[in-house]
């Protein structure tokens, strides 16, 4: 039998899951932008950088805690969010941002290097609660 | 860093604009473009579903066939013309390399439509071995005895006849002459082509010709409307007109007619009667009634492009063109099917009836399924004026130039028309006219070209023409 | 979560437009085509195989862009498939081909930033890629921008592409609002322009145009520099006008085709029958005479899907295309920096240019050129090109957000 005329039915139903396909992606891009933006703006988690121990920075008490909101940057120089007054600590030293709902610790090739948890970190790592930063003499604790 | 952001969205912005525009454009290629182009003849995809289906055939008034088509393979079918050049210009041709003219091409969808019902009925019949699938017929109002006559009678002069029913528009014949036989276009094409005769025209319906004193029933329909008092006024004719130093206007050879009346100058074709008749008109009067007649207007028919027939439009000082337009020369042309319309709405009380070709379309197994009727085209005249050139006409094939059309026991109307055309060379003999008078079956146009005064050939080879049709 | 269902269901969705289409060629022919069925799922097995690689080790990056690649190379491969079953196959191993490098691409590629300074080498590169078919290139299908090496042809304006956004990329990145900057990519632009309007690929030139005005306008944010490119454009269009008589036979044929249906224009009249054939849903695979249309397989593909599937579905390619598209440049939104940004909008504009060039070509919108459809044609330098553009951006868009 010649089942050739069945193709007048087939492309109906080709036509439909194309668009099926459409509209299923262009949901869940809806989705996202709707999740994604009230993620944004209402965070369940609050970050911040306890000082355990403030070197010789004289700008920095321990205990205190420093809120972690967007990107911080770490280093000598003044136009540094977090600057530290360290003979060890490079001039643009490190820098911790978001990536998703997490943090991101970098190390801006610096001279004497950061150290997450005692091991040189090279590059970026994400920071877990509990992680252990150390720049010169400065050493904080991630929260 | 924010702007290149907004930048980045304006883009975004743009292009989908551009992506709109093309899905737009798509759009209207498909639902306006598409359809004017899909029957181009180099999409080759018509001619396949064209092939699908065996060509319905197409017969004439009484179930002849005109055409045969036979199937070789899968992929190709003949298609074979019984009678030659006999129908040529009437039925047309299909060809893959010349395209598809006439009748062909008018009803193609028709001729390739396979309906529904039938298949459905085959498959039951055949048990799912579907045989091969027959386009519909299409049956014509054409007589093969009449055309026939005619095409005989013009022989191998160059030329046309019509012959319509006046009271229903029936195309009864066409022929035109020189004409070719379209089963032999792959060897003929080049000679048909460069034959300075063109066989290919359809004289019929697309010859433009001047139509001499054929014309005066117009212009007579146009007196009587016009002036009053046109029965009773008496003239001189003094055998010609005389404008200015340049122009003037006689009577075929220079005839002095003498005292006549509207009737006696219709019967005797007084060319300086009506080119008087015709200034007394004056130009838009005219034309008015010729355009009541179809003249510069697109004529409407089944199965058939007329041409449009061109009466001219002149200023009042122009007196000689006026006046021989009145006798049918000047710039006026009409094809043959006008001036048989012409003749067949005197003939039917002054109603023009529309041209068509086409009585019925048959399916494959011989059921009706469209019947096409008469249409009334208007009125052109009173059914008075018709009445009154009638008679005129009646008198010209009893007393007057028509003579050669007199059929014994017919009493037979008409009008002769001996157009001058170019410098040196015979003028065109038209004869337009329709038989009984008492209850008119038929009306003819007959037009041989550079065949001399219309009283002569013509008018025989419309007698003849006229005889066959009635002597069914 | 509910997008998480919903990505699988996209997936799923995916193979079964992949076994329907296969299915129904296989049912078309005579007996039945058993081929169809394999192929079927070998290109389902393929896209799973990659889907699942690129979800579970880069889950950051965008999750569209693979799909949609995916959906235009099964429409193509189906329908490369209706038309010439050996070239389907050809191009289901290309495509294997492709999504591999665009996983390497994504894998191994280092940090982008590290590219942003190879200016020369990218400068090169183009140079070099675009104006090599000139020297040795054979022409082919009327336009010299083929290369044949060992047997093998290809097309080193593709890979020329390539180095060309990277270079405009790495040149406008610093721009810091002065004009003086402009006047090396400018040039370069020009030259390549030049080089395709010789090589007789007016297709090409088109995009180049495309993706100069586009990466020119998002760097400098100057409207007035657009309309400066675009006055140049039409000089340089009017110039190669009067100069070539290609470009005169492009623009004849443009205007009023019919006259010349069997001549010149038969290319671009067989693919308006084709589209005017179809209707909006088509005449079904197989049904339907797309073997009239010259190259079907590749410049003309989309007048042969819209012949048989119609244009219901040449409506979708042209969505999916732009949505694509909009999942590019929202990489290049969430990108860290301008060289990434720059890149990814390049990689676009390339794509959509490309989609703009060959539809409007096909319809007679705009004078035909003989380029391919991304993806959903025949051509594996093509495929290839395209996916390693894709992949970069699909590293771009997991080094931002």
């Amino acid at each position: 039998m010649d089942f050739s005329s069945l193709s007048m039915i087939f492309k109906l139903v080709i036509i439909a899951i194309i668009y099926i396909i459409i509209f299923t992606a262009l949901r869940i891009m809806y989705n996202d932008m709707k999740g994604g933006g009230r993620a944004r703006t209402s965070q369940s988690r609050t970050y911040g950088l306890e000082i355990l121990n403030p070197g010789s920075s004289e700008n920095l008490r321990k205990g205190a805690v420093i809120p972690v909101k967007g990107i911080i940057t770490i280093g000598r120089k003044a136009d540094n969010m977090l600057v530290l007054e360290d003979p060890y600590a490079s001039s643009y030293h490190a820098k911790l941002f978001f990536k998703g709902d997490e943090i991101v610790l970098e190390d801006l090739e610096s001279t004497n290097g950061t150290m997450l948890n005692g091991e040189k970190l090279s590059g970026k790592a994400f920071l877990a609660s509990g992680d252990e930063i150390s720049i010169g003499s400065v050493s904080f604790r991630f929260i | 860093m924010i702007d290149i952001t907004k930048n980045i969205k304006t883009v975004l912005i743009i292009f989908l604009v551009l992506f709109i525009g093309l899905i737009s454009y798509v759009t209207y290629f498909e639902m306006v473009v598409g359809p004017q182009i899909v029957n181009n003849v180099s999409n080759k995809r018509l001619w396949v579903q064209r092939n699908e289906v065996l060509r319905g055939t197409i017969y004439d008034r009484d179930m002849t066939a005109l055409t045969k088509s036979k199937r070789i393979d899968q992929d190709t079918q003949t298609r074979e013309y019984t009678n030659g050049p006999l129908f040529a210009h009437a039925i047309g041709y299909v060809d893959v390399k010349y395209g598809i003219t006439g009748l062909e091409r008018k009803y193609d969808s028709e001729l390739i439509y396979s309906s529904i019902k039938d298949n459905i009925m085959n498959f039951i019949k055949y048990k799912g071995k579907l045989p091969q699938k027959v386009g519909n017929s299409i049956q014509t109002t054409l007589d093969y005895n009449i055309q026939k006559k005619a095409y005989d009678l013009l022989g191998s002069n160059k030329g046309s006849v019509v012959v319509l029913n006046p009271k229903t528009g029936e195309i009864l014949a066409m022929v035109s002459k020189p004409s070719f036989d379209p089963n032999s276009l792959d060897e003929n094409w080049k000679d048909i082509n460069s034959n300075a005769a063109m066989p290919l025209i359809n004289r019929a319906t697309a010859g433009l010709y001047p139509p001499g004193s054929t014309f005066k029933v117009v212009t007579a329909a146009s007196a009587l409307e016009n002036i009053s008092g046109i029965m009773d006024r008496t003239f001189e004719d003094k055998g010609k007109i005389v404008f200015n130093d340049n122009e003037s206007l006689s009577n075929y050879n220079g005839e002095v007619l003498g005292t006549l009346n509207f009737k006696g100058a219709f019967v005797h074709s007084s060319n300086v009667f009506f080119g008087t008749l015709g200034m007394e008109l004056g130009n838009s009067k005219l034309k008015k009634t010729a355009e009541a007649f179809n003249f510069n207007a697109d004529t409407p028919a089944d199965g058939v492009t007329i041409e449009n027939s061109q009466f001219p439009s002149y200023n009042i000082f122009e007196k000689g063109n006026i006046a021989q337009s009145a006798i049918g020369q000047s710039s006026v042309l009409a094809t043959p099917m006008e001036m048989a319309l012409v003749a067949s709405t005197i003939a039917n009380d002054g109603v023009m009836m529309k041209p068509y070709i086409v009585g019925k379309v048959l399916s494959s197994s011989g059921e009706a399924l469209k019947t096409i009727e008469p249409v009334k085209i208007r009125q052109v005249t009173s059914s008075d004026t018709a009445a009154t050139i009638k008679d005129f006409m009646r008198a010209v094939v009893t007393d007057g130039t028509g003579t050669n059309a007199a059929i014994p026991g017919i009493e037979v109307c008409g009008k002769t028309g001996t157009a001058d055309n170019q410098e040196g060379s015979e003028p065109h003999s038209w004869f337009i006219g329709f038989a009984p008078y008492d209850d008119p079956q038929v009306v003819v146009a007959v037009i041989v070209e550079n065949g001399g005064q219309g009283g002569g050939i013509a008018a025989k080879i419309a007698a003849q023409v006229m005889k066959t049709a009635l002597s069914k | 979560m509910g997008s998480d269902r919903d990505e699988k269901k996209l997936l799923k969705y995916i193979y079964l437009l992949c076994i329907v289409c296969f299915l129904n060629l296989t049912l078309i022919k005579m007996p039945i085509d058993a081929g169809a069925m394999v192929m079927a799922l070998v290109t389902c097995v393929m896209i799973g195989v990659s889907y699942f690689v690129i979800r579970r080790y880069f889950p950051e990056g965008d999750k569209h862009i693979f799909i949609f690649a995916s959906v235009l190379s099964v429409i193509g491969i189906v329908m490369i498939y209706r038309l010439d079953t050996a070239s389907s196959v050809k191009q289901l191993i290309w495509f294997a081909i492709s999504v591999t490098g665009f996983i390497l691409t994504v894998v191994i590629l280092p940090d982008l930033k590290r590219f942003c300074n190879l200016r020369y080498l990218f400068l090169a590169g183009t140079l070099i890629f675009m104006s090599m078919a000139i020297f040795i290139g054979t022409e082919i299908n009327g336009s010299k921008n083929w290369v044949v090496v060992a047997g093998f042809s290809f097309q080193p304006s593709e890979f020329g592409k390539l180095f060309f956004v990277a270079y405009l990329a790495s040149a406008l990145k610093e721009y810091q609002n002065s004009f003086k900057e402009l006047i090396q990519p400018a040039i370069v632009v020009m030259a390549c322009l030049g080089f395709m309007v010789l090589q007789k690929d007016l297709g090409s030139a088109l995009i180049f145009f495309g993706i100069s005005i586009t990466m020119l306008y998002i760097a400098t944010s100057k409207t007035k520099y657009v309309l400066a490119c675009i006055g140049l454009f039409a000089a340089g269009a009017t110039i190669s006008y009067q100069l070539f008589d290609h470009v005169r036979l492009r623009v004849m044929i443009w205007k009023n085709p019919w006259p010349y249906a069997n001549n010149q224009s038969y290319q671009v009249v067989q693919s308006m029958f084709s589209i005017a054939s179809g209707g909006f849903t088509g005449t079904g695979l197989g049904l339907g005479h797309p073997e009239y249309v010259p190259i079907n397989t590749s410049d003309f593909i989309f007048a042969a899907i819209c012949e048989e599937l119609g244009i219901l579905t040449g409506f979708a390619l042209i969505i999916i295309y732009f949505l694509l598209f909009y999942r590019c440049m929202r990489a290049a939104i969430n990108a860290g920096d301008n060289f990434s940004r720059l890149l990814a909008v390049g990689f676009s504009s390339m794509i959509a240019s490309q989609v703009i060039v060959i539809v409007g070509g096909v319809i007679n919108m705009i004078p035909l050129t003989g380029i391919t459809m991304p993806l959903v044609s025949y051509g594996g330098t093509s495929m290839l090109i395209t996916f390693l553009a894709l992949g970069v951006i699909q590293k771009i868009s997991e080094e931002g957000r």
